[in-house]
């Protein structure tokens, strides 16, 4: 028998109230892992996210948080021991960098001590691991789009959860920001063991930065593994519609997506096999 | 610049209990505490009548005449108390309603709570086999109850309306949009099918004011008052952390629904009790904690100190109705002040889109 995985979903069902737009997904995830969640618009991958953290009750299935199914447990319970950051949070005005990683501190905290010296020192840990330290007493609506991200997941952090679950960090970020937040969410796996949940939209990066891919499409799992295996241009034609090549960086043998630009280089003829670049029949994959 | 200048905190530890405060806030507060203090002894020690001092001391102290009792408790110390219990409450219940919807759009005044517990009052003040039983006390009993219930009534069909599969904070301003016009009309139509002395007490009731109040009046305002003193200290940082939008909210381990609930029905209950002491009283649950959240720049409409705010608004606006010539409610002058809020927070709306 295999051990309790920290998170685990069972043939899960979900939607909402259109018909199931998860249609019975398996999951486990733990040990300290990156997972990252991928696939084409509409498949499913940040409703997954949701349901894994309870901010959406499945129709069917259920998840297990060590064992024990989400609905049984309490809000509270489970913001201990998982922590969830949605995709594009809004601080209100003047809220300052410090007073939002204070929050994550709320689980842990009983409603009449809301301050203690404890709590203070883990939420300057938090900021100090994601370098917003100098940053403490800025407004949020201040900060650029990265050092915005990296306050949210400081007040994950200061959750001090087993769990992280990250819905498109990088989303809006400028290449070299969504670089920044994926070397710290690396350095968060190495430094602190906890496992991480991301579902990300660029494929390249997800291929750099994870220790296992989960692959949807239209609602269900198509493949699930370490990047190098479970990567292949097939699968990328046939998941995402894409064309593209992949091979291993030369540099640090990471697995590496580049597209192929179906229009010609230089007054060049088109590349691939004679596919004319109005021929979108293999992207109607992006679609369903 | 200010906006860079670290804000400053206390931080208090006694036994169990451990509290982290921006020092802006806790000075504001004692301030404010302080304003209202000062506007209450204000509005005792002076007033239209002259009375020396040591006449309105010696009232206090439970002596004087039976014509000095008059002026001094029930022309003089009820409405001011009247007006800083349904200030306090209208504040209170905005910046709650402000808070869970994050929408500064969302008062339950805007929102036709207080309307429809209005209309509820004047459906008992024109109803004829009532209307003998109420008289033409604006505060007498029954209009209590009958405030709350239509309050309470309101907010319910603004909620079973606005439901789908959670809260939504834009669809319940809008449906309580439909609301307060439907409750505006409803009682426009009922004044126009009442005779003319049932027509009179309710359109004076209906205008909002403090004067006529007796002490005995605000026994249940003050109860209901200290209840939502409790439940906002104790929901103060679920309410905070809604403020951060539901996802985020539950992650931190605050139940939205619940709290929004709670938060909700208190809110109701405070703005019915205080439409039934005075009457309307438009936008003072509106601009109160839209004034406090600036003034002490917390992040959010406070309910707490905006229902100091709204307690400043209402216990100044009340002195100056009472000063001017001619009787002027009180319920006349706070869209004075709310109105042109209104329209100033509309511009700067504006520019932040568009900028």
């Amino acid at each position: 028998m295999a051990e309790t995985p920290p998170l685990q979903a069972i043939d899960i069902r979900a939607g909402y109230g259109h018909g199931d737009v998860l249609k019975g997904v398996d999951l486990r995830v733990g040990g300290g892992k990156i997972t990252t969640i991928i696939g084409p618009n509409g498949c499913g991958k940040s409703t997954l996210l949701k349901v894994l953290s309870r901010l959406l009750r499945p129709t069917a299935g259920s998840v297990l948080l060590s064992g024990s199914p989400l609905e049984q447990l309490r809000t509270r319970e489970i913001a201990r021991s998982l922590a969830v950051l949605p995709q594009l949070p809004v601080a209100p005005d003047g809220m300052t960098v410090a007073e939002l990683v204070r929050r994550g501190r709320q689980p842990h905290q009983p409603w009449y001590r809301q301050w203690s010296e404890q709590d203070e020192r883990i939420t300057a840990d938090a900021m100090r691991d994601t370098q917003v330290a100098e940053l403490a007493d800025t407004a949020v609506d201040r900060l650029s789009g990265g050092q915005r991200q990296r306050a949210w997941i400081a007040m994950s952090l200061a959750q001090q959860t087993e769990l992280l679950l990250l819905d498109e960090p990088t989303t809006h970020l400028d290449m070299a920001h969504a670089v920044d937040v994926l070397e710290l969410v690396t350095t968060l796996r190495d430094v602190t063991g906890r496992t991480i949940v991301v579902v990300l939209h660029d494929l390249g990066l997800a291929a750099r930065y994870s220790d296992d891919l989960v692959v949807m499409k239209a609602g269900s799992i198509v493949a699930q593994g370490p990047p190098a295996e479970v990567l292949s241009e097939e699968l990328l034609l046939e998941v995402f519609g894409l064309r593209a090549h992949l091979f291993d960086d030369p540099f640090d043998g990471l697995p590496t997506v580049i597209p192929v630009r179906r229009t010609g280089i230089g007054g060049a003829a088109p590349a691939g096999d004679g596919r004319g670049p109005l021929d979108v029949r293999d992207r109607s994959a992006t679609w369903s | 610049m200010t906006a860079s200048t670290p804000p400053r905190s206390w931080q208090l530890r006694v036994g169990p209990i451990g509290l982290r405060v921006r020092r802006r806030l806790v000075i504001g507060a004692l301030t404010a505490v302080l304003v209202l203090l000062g506007l209450l002894a204000l509005a005792v020690f002076t007033g239209t009548l002259a009375m020396p001092v040591d006449r309105v001391v010696a009232v206090l102290s439970g002596g004087g005449t039976r014509v000095e009792r008059l002026v001094v408790i029930d022309n003089r110390l009820a409405p001011a108390l009247a007006a800083l219990l349904v200030g306090f409450a209208l504040g209170c219940a905005g910046g709650l309603t402000q808070s869970i919807t994050r929408n500064p759009i969302a008062s339950p005044d805007i929102l036709g709570v207080t309307s429809g517990a209005g209309a509820f009052a004047v459906l008992l003040i024109t109803t004829p086999a009532v209307a003998g039983l109420v008289g033409d006390n604006p505060a007498s009993s029954l209009l209590t109850p009958a405030a709350i219930v239509g309050g309470l009534l309101t907010a319910g069909i603004i909620l079973a309306l606005s439901w789908r599969t959670g809260f939504d904070g834009v669809r319940v301003v809008l449906v309580g949009l439909a609301v307060n016009a439907l409750a505006l009309a409803g009682t426009a139509w009922m004044l126009t099918r009442t005779d003319l002395l049932n027509a009179q007490v309710a359109v004076r009731w209906l205008s909002g004011s403090v004067n006529g109040v007796k002490i005995g009046d605000l026994w249940l305002l003050a109860g209901i008052s200290a209840l939502a003193l409790f439940v906002c200290i104790r929901l103060g940082r679920d309410v905070g952390a809604l403020r951060l939008g539901r996802d985020v909210a539950a992650t931190v381990g605050t139940v939205p629904g619940r709290v929004e609930l709670v938060a909700l029905a208190v809110a109701v209950i405070l703005t019915s009790a205080s439409t039934a002491v005075a009457g309307p009283i438009a936008f003072v649950a509106f601009v109160a904690p839209q004034i406090a959240m600036r003034l002490f720049r917390t992040a959010g409409p406070p309910p707490l100190v905006g229902g100091l705010a709204g307690a400043g608004v209402m216990m100044i606006a009340a002195q100056v109705a009472d000063r001017l010539p001619g009787t002027l409610p009180v319920g006349v002058l706070t869209p004075l002040i709310g109105a042109p809020y209104l329209l100033f927070l509309m511009r700067s709306y504006v520019r932040k889109t568009s900028g």
